[in-house]
């Protein structure tokens, strides 16, 4: 079991090395080795996979010291290792491996590439941190960490100053749900005296933390915690904004592990938040609005990595409703098949936009891009297909059917309306962005360069994993929560069936819009004001940038109005003014020779071992 | 047998001319002087309270420090040599680079 260590300990290596030796050695010789690093740490999540696959009901907790011991709290550094936390890592780690192999050719020309490295395995650090903790506070360590190495990665390009802002905004918004987070951290602790994973889940089994109004409090801050790290409704500005950032981290960050993060909080907690069920309902309303809205915008947006973020956060969205009706298994299968088609479609979409020119806009990509990069088109494609949930040959078929029959059977009909809609609207977006990007014509020249293996392998990888075989790999995580009853017979055969025809419907309906008929759209009057009405609602992020301002903008100004004003303004300039006296005193002070610093510091030692002495 | 008392004198005098030496010269090699005087009588005092609680520890930590005095000594000496090579002048004043 001591090769959990071994996890975090490559990834940690591989920082401190780039971080002594960035300026030493060339790129490739660092590659090279932080990338075998990285490569040997997956290495020891599959070892620990394939012990899991033996006895999947193990689990193993170990304090590897105390971090705080004040008085009579002690919160312990400790790892715990259980399948849900095995599935996370293996996640993380394999994705995090193929991304950085084709960051590799990614990051080949740009400048401070190596920094570029040197974060993702600092991130990479945090995020196996943040799973593999056994407390509260432990995880918020890394909780913490993914948050500034997002922001630092998002600012990679630090140059525009439009890229400073949307670092700066996607920062300050997941700071916020990281406030909600400490706060029910805290109240968790003064209430129950424990920050133990294992320990509260062993307190709700024996009746010691019921579902009083006060639990219910913690779950929703809890909840807002989660929900401003994977972009739900509230606090969702900051990921569309985070797509300025290198396509590589928007694939490994912004697509597959750093959002999952807010779903790993709620199923590792699980066992409280059933305790109350009125919150387990928020989770679903929550993740509902979200995944309308954010389908609805995508079917508008121009750019071709917003769409996939806005695909991203919807998807996220199913998973909260999966999670809502009580789904885990299903949500972390669905939360693993989307973090690899997400992956293949975001790199997929790196490749196609430094091959055009660094365009970001579908409409202008290329004239018949997929006669041109058929391998490309073909990954895209498989990514896209998994995402839509095409019947039998993709993971995301049946990943996403697991959670529509979940829904069907909690016998909600809001939730299910809105899984259909969103089979509807994820097929209809994701084929616009396949057609337009690849089908249309446009006469924007193309910079050929040819593929090479770092861009092949993984994407070959991500492609084979997106269809059916993906799911055939997948760890076996049945033990890990209750089970739900499924209704026997013909109705997975049902709904199965109804989402596959609404599936291959939509195609067609995105093949007729965006092929046949290509400008229909903008005649049609309705469809015209349709769009500009979800135009406007994009431009003011589902209207919730009026709420920040009415609420949040305008309150912080008046109190800085105010504060600025007479009888507040003297107390600041009286600081000001001994700031200044200070400053003048030590400036005259620094200007001596150095034998009076050696008598003054020696003439403090005696003054301050009399002082000792004497009390 | 020579009494607690007179050895810490003896140390503390040592000490005391040690830091007024490094106190007063404005030379580089006298101040250098008197950082061995200090690290010789700090050696002192370790032999000396070793001895008064008679444990052996006192005269272990004398070959240490008076190991690393020695290294100490060494590599302060070389780069006084390369500071005299470059700028002719131990002026200890003359060194400084924060003034504008």
């Amino acid at each position: 079991m001591n090769i959990i260590y071994l996890v975090i300990f490559f990834p940690l290596i591989s920082f401190i090395f780039l971080f002594f030796f960035k300026n030493v050695l060339s790129y490739k010789i660092i590659s090279f080795i932080s990338f075998l690093l990285i490569s040997l740490s997956v290495v020891s999540v599959c070892l620990l996979d394939i012990f899991f696959f033996i006895s999947p009901y193990f689990t193993f907790e170990k304090c590897l010291w105390s971090w705080w011991n004040i008085q009579s709290i002690t919160i312990d550094i400790g790892i715990l290792i259980d399948s849900l936390t095995c599935v996370f890592l293996s996640m993380i780690t394999i994705v995090a491996c193929l991304v950085y192999f084709f960051s590799i050719w990614y990051m080949q020309h740009k400048t401070n590439n190596i920094g570029f490295f040197e974060l993702v395995n600092l991130f990479l650090v945090n995020m196996l941190i943040l799973v593999i903790s056994n407390n509260f506070l432990f995880m918020y360590l890394g909780w913490e960490g993914i948050s500034v190495c997002s922001y630092l990665l998002i600012n990679f390009y630090y140059s525009q100053v439009r890229v400073n802002y949307s670092a700066m905004k996607s920062f300050i918004f997941t700071k916020v749900g990281d406030l909600f987070l400490i706060t029910a951290i805290l109240l968790l602790y003064i209430h129950y005296h424990t920050l133990n994973f294992y320990e509260i889940a062993f307190l709700t089994k024996i009746y010691l933390i019921k579902g009083t109004k006060f639990l219910q409090i913690v779950n929703v801050l809890l909840l807002i915690g989660a929900i401003g790290k994977s972009a739900q409704i509230p606090l969702q500005i900051w990921l569309p904004e985070a797509m300025v950032g290198p396509t590589p981290v928007s694939a490994l960050i912004h697509a597959a592990t750093m959002v999952t993060s807010g779903i790993y909080l709620i199923l590792r907690n699980y066992n409280v938040f059933i305790l109350t069920p009125h919150v387990l309902y928020m989770i679903g309303i929550v993740g509902g609005i979200t995944l309308i809205l954010s389908s609805i915008v995508a079917l508008v947006e121009i750019d071709i990595k917003r769409i996939l973020a806005y695909s991203t956060m919807s998807q996220i969205g199913y998973i909260f409703i999966a999670l809502s009706v009580g789904a885990c298994n299903a949500a972390v299968m669905h939360l693993i098949i989307h973090a690899i088609f997400k992956a293949l479609l975001f790199l997929s979409a790196g490749v196609l936009i430094s091959k055009c020119c660094y365009e970001q806009n579908i409409f202008r990509m290329g004239n018949q891009l997929y006669k041109r990069f058929p391998f490309l088109y073909v990954c895209f494609l498989i990514g896209g297909v998994s995402l839509a949930g095409f019947p039998i040959f993709t993971a995301g078929f049946y990943s996403k059917e697991g959670i529509l029959l979940c829904i069907y059977n909690s016998k909600n009909m809001f939730f299910f309306i809105i899984a259909i809609l969103s089979i509807i609207l994820t097929t209809l977006y994701i084929f616009r962005l396949i057609f337009v990007t690849f089908h249309t014509s446009s006469n924007y020249h193309i910079t050929k360069t040819s593929m090479n293996c770092f861009q092949y392998i993984p994407l070959i990888i991500f492609s084979i994993f997106s269809t059916t075989f993906g799911i055939l790999i997948l760890p076996n995580i049945s033990n890990m929560f209750p089970m739900i009853a499924l209704p026997k017979g013909y109705t997975k055969f049902y709904l199965e069936s109804i989402s596959s025809i609404l599936v291959i419907l939509n195609i067609f309906i995105s093949y007729y819009f965006y092929i046949l008929r290509k400008n229909i759209v903008l005649k049609i009057f309705i469809l015209k004001c349709l769009v500009t009405l979800i135009n406007f609602i994009k431009d003011s992020s589902f209207g919730f940038y009026y709420i920040y301002e009415l609420f949040f903008l305008n309150i912080y100004l008046a109190v800085a109005y105010f504060l600025s004003r007479k009888p507040f303004n003297v107390c600041s300039c009286f600081v000001l003014f001994l700031v200044k006296k200070i400053n003048f005193l030590l400036i005259s002070i620094e200007d001596i020779t150095l034998n009076v610093y050696i008598m003054l510091i020696s003439l403090n030692i005696i003054f301050v071992s009399c002082l000792i002495i004497l009390y | 047998m020579i009494s607690l008392l007179h050895c810490l004198c003896l140390f503390l005098m040592l000490f005391v001319l040690g830091v007024i030496s490094i106190i007063l010269n404005d030379n580089l090699l006298s101040m250098f002087i008197g950082l061995e005087i200090i690290m010789n009588s700090i050696s002192l005092l370790f032999v000396v309270i070793g001895n008064y609680w008679s444990h052996t520890d006192g005269q272990v930590m004398y070959v240490l420090s008076i190991t690393l005095s020695a290294i100490e000594s060494s590599i302060g000496l070389t780069l006084l040599i390369q500071y005299f090579r470059q700028t002719h002048t131990l002026n200890i004043n003359k060194f400084s680079e924060i003034i504008e």
